[in-house]
């Protein structure tokens, strides 16, 4: 379940110091805890907009959970 | 971090943060798992623990010496196995109940993060248990173990969350605070991202779990009294509480705690339970168990003492008992502090009681119950009903077990079909939330999707209505042994008495009970009541117009019901259906036949009744289908006399009906249909009847015009036109008529325009008053291009009617001053408020808006202009 590759490239694109990053999540049925926490990692490193898109109502509920929804971009 | 700040070192902090955060990770990724992975999961966990039953119970003797190993493995397979049995087919994840017949759907959402902690006398069963519980219901649990069983709590937890987490549960999902401390509970408690405490503990836990300020699930302290009553299977009993005292050496808190025996079966049921391995204490023996085991200054157990076998005990303080002792028996004197072994007593010392009768064992239980145990458990063995009937209504308890163990029988599923549990609500009595045993739904917040349902209608209307011309000739088919026709002089005088009497059975006996032709008091219905039992009346008739009716109908169920307080069925309700009083049943058969003389009221087949209280000054409806008469008759030739101001005012009165029920909120397509014919009939022959009493054909449908008006609003009620008529009427002494007309085009006009307060009616799916009154102007030909136009109209053409009748255009033209008015204006308002009739309109009316009205109609019809408010131009009809 867990693929936190994307994730992973997106970090590196912060590193690089992109400031623009759009994250397709239309494929991503689910969230388990290792992306959970990813995405509050990347979400606190990253200095630009980080937009979500495609994000489903169930994964859009936990990241609301994990208070995170306003750290993203939901597009 | 927490909302209060802690003296814990930073580390533990850290710690302990640290172990909220995976919680909260693990149950915002939780919430997004389907039923099917739940079950799933759930059945893993459960596999696992029955698995370990065993491994867990060793390792919670060794850790804290408490209990028995059988036992505890045992609690462990029930804790897994019955729990599992009672959640596996239940709904947990979405849709978790339907009740289609109630448009109700019951809905699951997750709690969270829940704070958990566990106690050192049932550590590992109750960890099993809640970890299937929050799996079950998509929550993380973080566990707070009782310091003395967090090793065997902390291997029971990563038991059951490598299984989960094995089959698809988040990691994290349990958690476990290692080495746990008080402080670390309280930070815990206080912890923001905590969402519920879960205190399965001591006093003290519960009680800070309460303190905490978070929504809290606690237990409450036990003292079981068991009522062993002579008509009990004693054999069976002495077994059962054996079994249940002993069971992991009394350790449940639900067990027996004092056996209240009766004085007959005393003696037997001791000796049975000392061939069963039971020492019977002397009194000696007792006083020195009770130094040694309770504490006398708290009154409360001593720690060497809990969970530990019988022998144990014994040999601790002192007392020589066979090797093979099962329990150790204490006599009882009484409950409270000078007798220290009536509290609580988590192992194996049962006191006993003896009863001289059924009243001293229910006090006795009473005292216990008070005694440390409220809203906890309570058992009865008996096969008398009656007595487990009292025995129930006197104890204060969560669980009542009736004919079986205490302890296993509260866990619940084995000796009965009580939910399976390891935490026991007490109630308020125990300082908790629920008495229920906790359960799946405990840890679920339950959504109620509740959809729109319409309440149920009906059209009610009497047995039999004949009309036309001679209809009075179908008295004839009524039998009767004892007649009394309610009527008033003026008719008797006629002849219209005679019509009837020629009408009736021959031979029929009959007495004429002449009333004042006034609106009925309380005074001249109870003369009437007595008249009635004097004949000993089968069969009332009433001739008359709508006061002579209404009395009658009140006589009715007087008669049949001396019971009936008017004042009380008078009461106010908000809907028929759901009033606060019910009218009586009566107990004496009588038919009410009513034959009306005029032609507006209706009362003939209404279930109203107009009373006025003389003392207030004001009138009282009651109302209630039983009031409905029997048969009504509307034959024309009783009202060809009628004087033209009374053809007006009862005419007027009919008109108020039919467009008041169009309009009401319980409108429905039976009541429009009447009352639509029943304004066209109206505004067709009214002024004919009139101008031309005469005329037969126009009395006659005037006649049938209200009664046809009153079907509507017999089911429709009618709206706040009557309740200021009412109130008006009343204090100036105004005909019933003449005041709904003297209001009637206001009011209009005030439906018409947007409501300031909607009415709430489950049955209107929009306002339609405006669009309703548009087409009644339309039914009577009144033209107009839009729905104002034609509202507008309407106005228009009741105001010409009114002219027309003769009716004064105003309040101040009955000679009524400003000033008079102005004084009367508080009481008619409250009044008008408290009337009934209001809360069928459409609109609801505030309470300054019923004094416009009022002022309104003091000032003269001109001033009802529709226009000066915003008519609606849409047609929601």
């Amino acid at each position: 379940m867990t693929n936190i590759t994307w994730i992973e490239e997106a970090e590196e694109r912060v590193k690089a110091g992109g400031t623009e990053i759009v994250l397709d999540l239309s494929s991503v049925p689910r969230i388990d805890a290792p992306m959970a926490q990813a995405m509050e990692g990347l979400a606190g490193r990253a200095s630009g907009t980080i937009a979500l898109k495609g994000v489903n109502v169930p994964v859009y509920k936990a990241l609301k959970l994990l208070k995170l929804t306003e750290r993203f971009l939901f597009i | 971090m927490p909302d209060k700040v802690s003296s814990l070192p930073g580390e533990r902090i850290a710690y302990l943060d640290g172990l909220v955060r995976q919680g909260t990770t693990a149950a915002a990724v939780f919430t997004q798992f389907t039923q099917e992975d739940v079950d799933r999961i759930v059945k893993a966990v459960v596999l696992a623990g029955l698995e370990q039953a065993q491994y867990l119970a060793r390792l919670a003797i060794e850790e804290t010496r408490l209990g028995v190993l059988e036992d505890k493995a045992l609690k462990n397979m029930v804790a897994t196995e019955f729990v599992y049995d009672y959640v596996r087919n239940r709904r947990s994840v979405g849709v978790i109940r339907e009740f289609p017949e109630r448009g109700l759907v019951e809905m699951a959402e997750p709690i969270g993060l829940i704070f958990s902690i566990t106690p050192v006398t049932n550590p590992t069963s109750t960890v099993l248990f809640k970890c299937i519980m929050a799996l079950k219901t998509r929550n993380a649990l973080l566990f707070g173990p009782h310091p003395k069983a967090w090793r065997c709590c902390r291997e029971a937890i990563r038991i059951m969350h490598e299984a989960a987490v094995r089959h698809g549960a988040p990691e994290g999902v349990f958690t476990c605070v290692e080495a746990p401390t008080i402080p670390d509970n309280v930070y815990l408690m206080h912890h923001k991202d905590v969402r519920l405490i879960d205190a399965t503990g001591g006093p003290g836990a519960v009680k800070a779990a309460y303190s905490s300020g978070k929504p809290s699930l606690g237990v409450g302290a036990g003292n079981t009294p068991v009522y062993l009553e002579k008509t009990a299977q004693l054999d069976m009993a002495v077994v059962d509480i054996l079994t249940s005292k002993t069971f992991d050496n009394g350790t449940i808190c639900a067990s027996e705690q004092t056996l209240v025996i009766d004085d007959e079966i005393y003696d037997a049921v001791l000796e049975k339970f000392a061939d069963l391995g039971a020492h019977i204490c002397t009194e000696r023996e007792t006083a020195v168990l009770g130094q040694m085991v309770i504490d006398p200054g708290t009154r409360a157990m001593r720690p060497m003492a809990i969970g530990q076998k019988a022998t144990d005990i014994a040999s601790v303080c002192g007392l020589k008992v066979a090797p093979d002792t099962k329990l150790l028996i204490t006599p009882l004197r009484g409950v409270g502090r000078e007798h220290p072994l009536s509290v609580e007593k988590l192992f194996p010392v049962l006191s006993v009681y003896r009863a001289k009768s059924v009243e001293e064992a229910l006090r006795v239980c009473v005292d216990l119950n008070h005694s440390g145990g409220l809203g906890h458990t309570a058992v009865i063995f008996s096969r008398n009903e009656e007595i487990i009937g009292q025995f129930s209504e006197a104890m204060n308890a969560g669980r009542i077990i009736v004919n079986s163990p205490g302890s296993i029988g509260a866990l619940g599923g084995v000796y009965n079909d009580m939910v399976p549990t390891f935490s026991f609500g007490c109630g308020t009595g125990g300082g908790n939330s629920t008495t229920d045993n906790v359960n799946m739904y405990h840890y679920l917040n339950i959504k109620r999707v509740a959809r729109r349902t319409q309440a149920h209608m009906w059209f009610r209307i009497p047995n039999q209505i004949y009309f036309n011309r001679n209809a009075v000739e179908n008295l004839r088919q009524f039998s009767s042994r004892s007649t009394v026709i309610v009527t008033n002089p003026q008719l008797e005088q006629m002849g219209l008495v005679d019509l009837v009497r020629r009408a009736l059975p021959p031979q029929t006996p009959v007495r004429v009970l002449a009333i004042p032709d006034a609106e009925p008091e309380v005074q001249v219905v109870l003369q009437g009541v007595e008249a009635l039992n004097l004949q000993q009346a089968d069969q009332i008739v009433a001739l008359g117009g709508g006061s002579v009716i209404d009395a009658a109908k009140i006589m009715k169920l007087k008669y049949a019901s001396p019971e009936a307080d008017l004042e009380e069925l008078a009461a106010p309700f908000l809907d028929i259906r759901k009033r606060a009083i019910q009218y009586p049943v009566g107990s004496v058969p009588v038919r009410l036949i009513a034959i009306s003389t005029t032609s507006g009221t209706g009362s003939e087949v209404t279930p109203f009744a107009v009373l006025i209280d003389k003392e207030r000054g004001r009138k009282v409806t009651l109302a209630d289908y039983s009031l409905t008469p029997d048969v009504a008759i509307v034959d024309p030739q009783f009202v060809m006399s009628m004087p033209r101001g009374l053809t007006a005012d009862t005419g007027i009165d009919c008109l108020t009906h039919a467009l008041e029920a169009g309009v009401s909120i319980h409108a429905s397509p039976f009541t429009d249909s009447n009352a639509m014919q029943a304004i066209q009939m109206t505004f067709q022959y009214l002024p004919e009847a009139y101008e031309d009493p005469r005329n037969e054909e126009a009395r006659s449908m005037m006649h049938n015009a209200a009664c046809i008006a009153a079907l509507a609003f017999s089911n429709a009620s009618v709206g706040v036109n009557h309740a200021l008529a009412h109130a008006f009427g009343a204090k100036f002494r105004i005909s019933h008529g003449k005041a709904n007309a003297l209001m009637l085009p206001h009011v209009l006009a005030y439906n018409a325009a947007v409501p300031s307060k909607f009415m709430p009616s489950p049955n209107q799916r929009a306002y339609v008053a405006h669009s309703k009154y548009a087409m009644m102007a339309d039914l009577i030909g009144l033209g107009g291009a839009t729905v104002a136009e034609k509202v507008e109209r309407l106005v228009a053409a009741t105001e010409a009617l009114l002219d027309r009748l003769g009716i004064p255009r105003s309040i101040a033209e009955l000679g009524i001053s400003e000033e008079e008015f102005e004084q009367a204006m508080p009481e008619m308002v409250k009044n008008a408020y408290d009337d009934p009739s209001w809360r069928s309109n459409p609109r609801m009316p505030l309470v300054n808006e019923l004094a416009e009205l009022l002022w309104s109609a003091y000032r003269g019809r001109r001033t009802a202009r529709v226009s000066g408010d915003t008519v609606w131009e849409e047609a929601n009809v």
